[in-house]
């Protein structure tokens, strides 16, 4: 691992739910998370829809303010810089969203997406310089010749074509940390490989440092196989880990019932899998979390302490770490 | 032969769309067997959801069944009288559509739907559906009593997907289709649906359509599988030929290109080229311009889907034949 570029130091996100009238309610989104990400490393987040990995990403990006706890990038709370500071943060830490449709603006074409930020951080000057930069920009992601996509709209362009510009965007700043957030789950199956290996590239040639947010556990394998997977339940980390060894050998009761889950394209292998021997098939709601242990009104392993005590994410090898009681 | 719920034959249906007609589904022909799980995979927007509508002649309003035929145990589907297709519909042949949870009305109970949904059918006292619809719902591993006085909000996510099929299942229908039930769900919750469906198919003897774009699922559910591109169906086989022995360049190549948590990472391929626009296909076979084994007649000739053998499958001993069917020039010569 490289010098930690992100430093997530106990932090948590509360929402407030409910309307004017009702009782106030406060859900944790994020609940006590602490962790980092060396530079030019891969770290993919994963878990179920709703537990949080979303919110956990716009937080290390300064998106969301954490309620409390600290994020660092480069050794600095990025909630107490200056102006120029910040701006160079911002500049630095980029997304790429889950749904291409949404992120480019149907009225703008390609040149006009793709202009903005590159002439706000001063990287071009001039429209004569901006469009070389542009079109050198498409050409890193594929998308050849880029004077036949500069005039177009993103209507005229499929799902795989406008992940690639939201692409092109988010590196045309040169950040130094890139968060993924479902980047490849609207995309058509025969294309995702396609724009996985770009951005494998892209991050390859540009030493970025990547978060990766999915939940498909396929799909972090094959981003983060040199690097290291971090498992999230209802806001908390369960554990974390060199990526092939967490899927070779889970230890968390809820990662191992994760993966025994998952289904695999091979008939015989995925049937030969029993299901796994969960106490309770519902995930509790945000705003009854259970104490001690989130997992533990559900995990067939659970003892008497599990209800009582929240585990804490604890070293068991030198690289990895999780959050259970029975280790 | 097999004995037949299902025939298709010829089965076009196209849609107007702003920059001309769309061909959603192109002189499809499909059988679906008494007593099987047939999967129908492909990407989004190849037609399989389509297709599979207009078993029950359900079409959105811009698009028209063209051509072709259902027969479902003998009866010609597209013939049926009004009344006749209103009765057709939920009794014969049952749909559990994707995100379940639009399928229920927010403001009506469970056991209002329960009885609605009988009653909109056949003639019935509410003690029997009562009876019934408890059954049902105990089956899918709901608390029956709790349930039916809930309303759809005080649910969740998997709660209403088990909910709608104890629906679905409430008339005994022939047919289950299920278009993309899985995918609102978190992996664990899945892994508990399918061995639910798997349970009922066994026990109450319904035969399935599981139309999903997850390959996994496919191969954990199905007897036989089709697939499809562009709104052809381009191969079926059992399962296990379809996984272990793909005879369809696009069969293969979508199978490579899934990255799982078995298997090499390094043996994971894309498919080559971009997805070709459905209201301009490419001549030929639509998969030619991204077909690695392409030659000069694929170009020009669509190929029709045919017979290349017997097919195998070690998957019980559910049928005797397990035909293999590949609409590809490279198997011409069988």
């Amino acid at each position: 691992m490289g010098e930690p570029l992100v430093i997530v130091e106990d932090v948590t996100k509360a929402f407030k739910m409910g309307d004017l009238f009702s009782e106030k309610k406060y859900i944790c989104a994020v609940d006590h998370v602490s962790f980092s990400i060396g530079e030019a490393d891969t770290l993919a987040l994963v878990g179920e829809s709703g537990c949080g990995k979303s919110t956990l990403g716009r937080l290390t990006l300064g998106l969301l303010r954490p309620t409390s706890g600290r994020i660092l990038f480069k050794g600095k709370d990025v909630w107490n810089l200056n102006e120029p500071e910040f701006k160079e943060f911002r500049r630095n830490a980029q997304i790429i969203h889950q749904d291409p449709y949404e992120t480019l603006n149907p009225m703008r074409t390609i040149f006009q997406s793709l202009a903005p930020p590159i002439s706000h951080y001063k990287i071009a000057h001039g429209r004569e310089e901006l469009r070389g930069k542009a079109s050198e920009l498409l050409e890193l992601v594929g998308l050849v010749p880029p004077d036949d996509f500069l005039k177009r709209h993103p209507s005229r362009l499929s799902g795989g074509q406008m992940q690639r510009i939201a692409l092109a965007r988010a590196i045309s700043v040169n950040p130094k940390f890139l968060v993924a957030d479902e980047a490849v789950s609207m995309i058509d199956a025969s294309l995702r490989i396609e724009v996985l290996d770009l951005l494998l590239d892209l991050k390859r040639k540009f030493g970025m440092t990547c978060l990766f947010i999915t939940h498909d556990f396929g799909v972090a394998r094959y981003f983060a196989k040199h690097g290291r997977v971090m498992i999230m339940y209802l806001g908390s980390i369960v554990e974390v880990g060199p990526t092939d060894d967490i899927i070779l050998e889970p230890m968390h009761p809820y990662t191992k019932t994760l993966i025994a889950s998952v289904p695999v394209p091979d008939p015989k292998l995925t049937r030969s899998k029993g299901l796994p021997a969960l106490r309770s098939l519902e995930v509790p709601s945000l705003t009854q979390i259970p104490p001690g242990c989130k997992f533990n009104p559900r995990c067939p392993y659970a003892e008497k302490t599990c209800a009582d005590r929240v585990p804490e994410v604890k070293a068991v090898s030198k690289a990895r770490f999780v959050a259970c009681h029975l280790y | 032969m097999e004995e037949l719920l299902v025939s298709m034959r010829g089965l076009t249906v196209e849609f107007r769309v702003p920059r001309g007609i769309l061909r959603a589904v192109d002189k499809v022909d499909l059988d679906i067997r008494k007593g099987e799980i047939l999967g129908l995979a492909g990407e989004s927007g190849c037609g399989k959801s389509v297709l599979a509508h207009a078993i029950i002649k359900q079409v959105d309003p811009n698009g028209y069944i063209r051509d072709g035929e259902v027969i479902f145990e003998g009866r010609d589907v597209y013939s049926l009288k009004e009344e006749a297709l209103r009765r057709f519909r939920w009794k014969d042949v049952a749909i559990i559509f994707q995100g379940a949870q639009n399928s229920l009305n927010p403001v009506m109970r469970v056991v209002g739907h329960v009885i609605d949904t009988v009653l909109a059918h056949e003639k019935s006292s509410k003690d029997d559906i009562l009876k019934k619809s408890i059954e049902l719902l105990n089956f899918v591993r709901l608390d029956a009593d709790r349930v039916l006085e809930l309303y759809p909000h005080e649910l969740s996510g998997g709660m209403k997907q088990r909910s709608v099929s104890a629906i679905s299942l409430l008339l005994r229908p022939k047919l289950l289709i299920l278009d993309e039930p899985t995918s609102a769900l978190d992996v664990l919750t899945q892994k508990y649906f399918l061995k639910l469906m798997k349970d009922i198919h066994e026990k109450l003897g319904i035969t399935m359509l599981f139309i999903t774009h997850e390959l996994g699922t496919i191969a954990e559910i199905a007897d036989r599988v089709a697939i499809m591109y562009l709104a052809n169906i381009i191969e079926v086989g059992s399962v296990e030929d379809i996984f272990y022995d793909p005879k369809h360049p696009y069969t293969d190549a979508l199978i490579k290109s899934i990255p799982s948590i078995v298997g090499e990472v390094g043996d994971v391929k894309p498919v080559p080229g971009p997805v070709p626009d459905p209201v301009f296909p490419p001549p030929g076979c639509r998969f030619h311009p991204r077909c690695p084994f392409a030659f000069g007649r694929c170009r020009k000739e669509k190929p029709q889907l045919k017979e290349i053998g017997e097919g195998a499958s070690s998957n019980g001993k559910k049928f005797k034949r397990w035909q293999r069917l590949v609409a590809c020039h490279l198997y011409e010569s069988f």
